[in-house]
């Protein structure tokens, strides 16, 4: 081969021969970068004794729980996460039905004194004096406001519904916190158990064991049970205020409850006095006027001649005549509709109990899924759901309506 | 030898878009020792064409200012340094296309062949057409130069196109985690070194797709949002340039480019 016809091959060899260098330089500095790393791995974490029949994986998940550190396979992990699943599935059911019991059994115990005074606040409202101060009140203030400040004083206030209230609210919050706590512990205890498990059967190879991914257990369990009653309580309150409950950080549930109540009643078909009053009054003034002359005239026989005393006797005999028609009036009231307003008063405090209940388990329940759902997302981690990933996005539709995620975070859906 | 577009030619254009189908194929399976046999020629057929650019481009810059005599003309028309310095960058861009190549989907694949056979086509008419215009010998040269970028605008407005109207991984939901975590594990490769660099792509592509999904569906973007889709999408078709320089790389002859690597002249009766 002459020099010339040598020089080509020069070329192509000097060309070949840098980017074979340079290729073998890339892979060098990788394996060293990767072999240096995992040097410092391996000195950091317990020593795993090779076994036979050890399982190459690519890409590990370590998982530090009580101290120690297991590196998991992601098809470990991706085992393990159904069981998970299921036991805190069955976690929170059973915290949210004991939740659901103790709200329905604490409100009854709470409502029932109220529901017993009942009778005490139809003794007034059928009284002369109930009346009275009912014509006084009508006359020159608020009467719907005047009725329901008396049954709260007559009703609520000595069975302390507002006390037994916010004592519920505290029980509801204690017995979130004691079954957040058990639910995690009990987590943790199966996490140890499971990845223990793992951990033994299917041991990996001491070669290609990249950590991909690192989660430790110990903070984030810590954090997760360390559940902080305060901060619950205004959880709590928050949670409740979403479903229209009110305000119950300033005031507390009862306050917030007790005034609810009396709206209830007082907007109720019994507190209709107003009409019924008047109708009520143009009826006895009739009646009345007619008595009020039979008596003038038989107090002008009474009290005989003239003079200041016949005034007086007068004046008396018309009174006394009021009075006593009112009162035959009360009384045939009382007779004919006392039971359906104490039926109507009880209807309407039965009606304020059931949306309690129901305002306590929506709220109580969104606490334990918001808790729960944390926790999915802190496992999500080790395995991302289903939903991340999958190839659902268009850009092209991105932006229209309709164009909404697949992703789910709820646990239960996302864990195979 | 001066020619047109030829059946050979085509032949050529499609083993190396066979080579690169068979590594898309193949990748999990292939260990790394076995790497170079999909690397190095990608690598030299994207060497050829880019020092084939750099050769016409300095000849021209030293024909326009230096004498043919003069010492200076012989130092900078090219030689070590320049293939050297080419043959660095072609590795990298070959990595690179290698690793793009892995997140194809079959869509892509279809239409890369398909401008593979506009592109041969181009290059026969562009060559034909610029022939009566130019000396001898510089017709398919300049050809494959300017087709280049051209294919590059032309293959990566189809891709976008293409991908704008495709199914991505959906992020929108999920953590930046997640969404990195669903990149980490896309990448499943028999070599562990390159699995790392394979991994780090795709993180890249997965943090760049959960960015943009958590910043362009927003509803107040309105015209805007799709305007940007377009400028992430063309921004991540970077490798559509890698694959041009590849097929046109097949239509370069080494021999001529060493011969001006050693001062031969460009065409016929033409300067060294």
């Amino acid at each position: 081969m002459t020099a010339a016809a040598s020089r080509p091959w020069f070329w192509g060899a000097f060309a070949a021969g840098i980017v074979v260098l340079a290729l073998v330089a890339g892979y060098a500095a990788l394996r060293e970068s990767r072999q240096l790393a995992q040097l410092r791995l391996e000195e950091s974490a317990p020593a795993e004794t090779a076994q036979p029949q050890a399982q190459p994986a690519r890409g590990l998940i370590e998982l530090v729980l009580h101290g120690e550190s297991r590196r998991l396979s992601p098809d470990a992990v991706r085992a393990m996460a159904p069981h998970l699943a299921r036991r805190a599935a069955a976690r929170q059911a059973s915290l949210r039905a004991r939740l659901e019991r103790l709200a329905r059994e604490g409100a009854a115990r709470a409502f029932a004194p109220a529901a017993a005074k009942v009778p005490r606040f139809a003794d007034w409202y059928y009284s002369l004096q109930g009346e009275y101060t009912r014509y006084a009140k009508a006359i020159g203030g608020d009467l719907g406001g005047y009725l329901a400040g008396r049954f709260e004083a007559m009703v609520m206030g000595p069975a302390d519904l507002e006390g037994r209230l916010n004592r519920l609210n505290a029980e509801l919050n204690a017995e979130l916190a004691q079954g957040l706590a058990a639910g995690f512990a009990d987590l943790s205890a199966e996490l140890d158990r499971l990845s223990g498990i793992h951990a033994q059967s299917a041991p990996v190879a001491a070669e290609r064991t990249e950590v991909r991914g690192r989660l430790d257990l110990d903070d984030w369990l810590a954090e997760r049970m360390a559940v902080d009653a305060d901060e619950l309580g205004r959880e709590a309150a928050a949670a409740l205020a979403a479903v229209g409950v009110g305000t119950v950080v300033a005031k507390g549930l009862g306050a917030v409850v007790a005034k609810k109540v009396v709206a209830q009643v007082a907007g109720g078909k019994g507190f209709q006095v107003a009409v019924a009053l008047l109708a009520q009054a143009g009826a006895k003034g009739a009646v009345k006027g007619g008595g009020v002359l039979a008596a003038g005239a038989g107090g002008a026989a009474v009290c005989s001649p003239s003079g200041p005393v016949a005034v007086v006797c007068g004046a008396v005999a018309a009174a006394v005549t009021w009075l006593a028609v009112d009162k035959a009036f009360i009384e045939v009231d009382e007779a004919l509709h006392r039971e359906q307003f104490e039926a109507e008063l009880r209807a309407a405090l039965a009606a304020e109990e059931r949306r309690l209940i129901e305002h306590l388990v929506q709220a109580y329940d969104r606490l334990v899924t918001d808790r729960y759902a944390a926790l999915a997302n802190d496992f999500l981690r080790l395995r991302p759901a289903p939903g991340v990933g999958r190839e659902t996005f268009v850009p092209a539709e991105a932006g229209r309506p309709g164009g909404a995620s697949q992703f789910s975070s709820d646990f239960e859906k996302d864990m195979p | 030898m001066l020619r047109a577009s030829s059946g050979t030619d085509l032949l050529r254009m499609l083993a190396a878009w066979a080579l690169l189908w068979g590594w898309h194929a193949l990748h999990a399976q292939v260990p790394c020792w076995l790497l170079p046999a999909f690397l190095l020629p990608v690598a030299v057929l994207i060497l050829l064409a880019m020092l084939e650019n750099a050769l016409l481009q300095r000849r021209a810059w030293l024909g326009m200012y230096l004498r043919g005599s003069s010492g200076a003309f012989r130092l900078l028309r090219g030689g070590v340094f320049m293939l050297g310095w080419q043959a660095l960058k072609a590795t990298l861009f070959a990595l690179i296309l290698l690793l793009a190549v892995l997140r194809w989907p079959a869509g892509y694949w279809l239409l890369l062949l398909a401008d593979l056979l506009l592109l041969w086509l181009l290059a026969g008419v562009l060559a034909a057409r610029l022939a009566p215009h130019l000396r001898p010998g510089f017709a398919p040269r300049l050809a494959r130069r300017l087709l280049a970028p051209l294919n590059t605008l032309l293959c990566g407005v189809a891709l976008v196109a293409l991908a704008y109207y495709s199914p991505h991984p959906d992020f929108r939901g999920g953590s930046l985690v997640q969404a990195l975590h669903v990149g980490l594990s896309g990448a499943d490769l028999h070599c562990a070194e390159l699995a790392l660099l394979a991994r780090l792509d795709g993180a890249l592509e997965a943090g760049g797709w959960w960015l943009a999904q958590a910043w362009l569906t927003r509803p107040e973007l309105t015209w805007l949002a799709p305007l940007a889709w377009l400028l992430f999408l063309g921004a991540s078709m970077a490798f559509v340039w890698g694959y041009s320089r590849l097929l046109l790389g097949t239509q370069v002859r080494p021999r001529e480019l060493f011969g001006w690597l050693e001062g031969e002249p460009l065409s016929p009766g033409g300067r060294a």
